[in-house]
């Protein structure tokens, strides 16, 4: 036998709850297909690794490059998919917590009408894993506009500011805003947000700024 | 979702090798005596038309690398005589009634008859392949038989290792281990020996064989998991077979093994005790309440994401397979499998 032959018994509720929820439902379905392409892959490289080569074998590009090829696929499919099911609310993304590569740009907009305090966004961090993930921080160290121009007074703060446990096949939403000193000057402004706790994610965050 | 086009296109390819091939197939099936109880028995899988997928893939990808039919076709016949002596073999181990749409061997003739009928098959599928290698050059010959002689090996080994889960009643499985059964089992012998087979002839030995694996493993893993869904989802009309056969027979297929997984409590007792009885104990009622379970625990949804999970890749893996080829229906006939493997009805 191959593979983790671990039952999912210890693993949630006696009976999976329904999936009324469509993001929820299309983030799972995302999950189990990203789940079934990498059983898939691994599989087939453990058997090709040892199969003689067929005499009419000829160039081959490196094995690496199609498992990363797979990996690509394997993101695409759980970024297609936590696309299409964003949250409704507005400025709201939903990203991977254990994949690699740029996630969806997160957006906040501060107009002459709102408090200069007023913009927010959401990330969802998802865990499609079958282990619990955390703790888990987000930051983002500094914005800065297309000409170099660094956004001084304004700090991006996250609530929760820490994420303790993600658990397995979860999802958990963290309130992103900026605070403010002061005026700002107009423009939009660009970061990177990371996270502690989850190497390979990380999401641009974009903050415009309309003339007072 | 597959085109009108993609359907018809796949049908209709099908349809004419498989007329190509069952005439070819009952030509190489004696007639003489015992007519009655071998050649008879023995053509009466063979004369009933099915999908011939594997001899479609093995002649369009000859094609498509350059061969012709005289060079294939005998090929893509001992692949379907084999797989018909797999089918006698096969409704028997499981006690099937139907296949494609009318009476087993065995329940039209018996066992003994029926085992017979499906040695012979399988007999018969190795003298044509031998036959045929006699006419190729030394080399290919060789390699053609070696690729012939594995494939048969890796099918009989997925076929012990389910049996072996059953008869020792093995529980803990995961969808890793479905995998590497239905690579052994199912894709071996239904696409990635008829895609190298195909190329290897077609090309005259020189294409690259190994891309021809990951495509044929993504296809096949994809058509049977749709397979495993047919059988719970099916009409018997369409699908030819009992509809929950592999319930009945407590066959470890994906929905199962993610049932197995995640049943708690009396679910899973009912499960363990349903698992423990002979095929002939189980009752229409019972299958029924495996039938809910499978529902209430999303099974039948994890097997068709995962089934879509991997068929997504066999696009990719197939534009590396056939990068040589040449372009036209033959290669067409082949892309078009891929939708066509997730959306079959038959």
């Amino acid at each position: 036998m191959t593979g983790d032959s671990r039952p999912d018994r210890a693993r949630g509720p006696r009976r999976p709850r329904a999936l009324f929820d469509p993001v929820a439902g299309m983030r799972a379905v995302a999950d189990i297909q990203a789940e079934g392409l990498r059983a898939a892959t691994d599989l087939l490289e453990r058997m090709l690794r040892s199969e003689p080569d067929g005499r009419g074998s000829r160039e081959r590009p490196p094995r690496g490059n199609y498992a990363a090829l797979v990996d690509a696929w394997a993101d695409l499919l759980q970024r297609f998919a936590a696309g299409l099911a964003q949250p409704p609310q507005p400025g709201a993304v939903t990203v991977p917590v254990d994949s690699g590569g740029v996630g969806p740009a997160v957006r906040l907009a501060l107009g002459e009408t709102e408090g200069r305090d007023g913009a927010v966004a959401e990330v969802w961090l998802h865990n499609g894993t079958f282990s619990p993930v955390g703790p888990l921080a987000l930051r983002c160290d500094q914005l800065s506009a297309s000409d170099g121009t660094v956004l001084d007074g304004a700090d991006v703060r996250f609530e929760p500011r820490a994420v303790e446990v993600l658990p397995p096949r979860s999802s958990r939403a963290v309130v992103v805003s900026l605070a403010t000193n002061g005026s700002l000057r107009a423009g939009t402004y660009r970061g990177m947000i990371q996270a502690d706790g989850a190497p390979r994610l990380w999401l641009p965050l974009e903050v415009a700024i309309a003339p007072c | 979702m597959l085109s009108a086009d993609g359907t018809h296109l796949v049908e209709a390819y099908s349809d004419d090798v498989s007329r190509l091939v069952r005439r070819s197939m009952l030509d190489s099936i004696p007639d003489g005596e015992p007519h009655r109880w071998l050649y008879r028995v023995a053509r009466a899988y063979p004369s009933r038309p099915g999908k011939a997928l594997r001899p479609a893939l093995c002649v369009a990808t000859c094609r498509a690398f350059g061969g012709s039919d005289g060079d294939i076709v005998p090929v893509a016949v001992a692949i379907e005589l084999l797989h018909n002596a797999f089918l006698v073999h096969d409704d028997i181990v499981d006690g099937s009634e139907r296949r494609r749409g009318r009476p087993t061997l065995t329940a039209e003739y018996g066992l003994g008859l029926a085992l017979n009928a499906g040695d012979a098959l399988a007999v018969l599928s190795n003298q044509v392949l031998r036959r045929h290698a006699g006419c190729l050059d030394e080399d290919l010959a060789e390699r053609l038989l070696s690729e012939f002689d594995a494939m048969a090996l890796r099918t009989l080994e997925g076929q012990a290792t389910e049996l072996g889960w059953r008869r020792d009643r093995v529980e803990e499985l995961a969808p890793e281990d479905y995998l590497d059964l239905i690579m052994h089992k199912t894709c071996w012998y239904t696409t990635v020996h008829p895609l190298r087979a195909g190329a290897l002839i077609g090309s005259g030995g020189d294409a690259d064989l190994r891309p021809m694996v990951r495509f044929g493993f993504y296809l096949g893993a994809a058509f049977q998991i749709q397979d495993d869904l047919l059988n719970l989802l099916g009409t018997e009309q369409e699908y030819g077979k009992e509809i929950d056969g592999d319930l009945y027979e407590g066959k470890r297929t994906l929905p199962l093994i993610h049932l197995l997984r995640n049943a708690r409590g009396p679910d899973r007792r009912a499960l363990d005790l349903y698992l423990g009885l002979e095929r002939s104990e189980r009752t229409p009622a019972m299958v029924s309440q495996i039938r809910e379970l499978l529902n209430a625990y999303g099974s039948i949804t994890f097997a068709a994401a995962y089934g879509r999970g991997i068929a997504g890749a066999a696009l990719d893996a197939f534009e590396a397979a056939f990068a040589p080829a040449v372009d036209g229906p033959d290669r067409d006939f082949v892309r078009a499998l891929i939708p066509y493997m997730l959306d079959r009805r038959t």
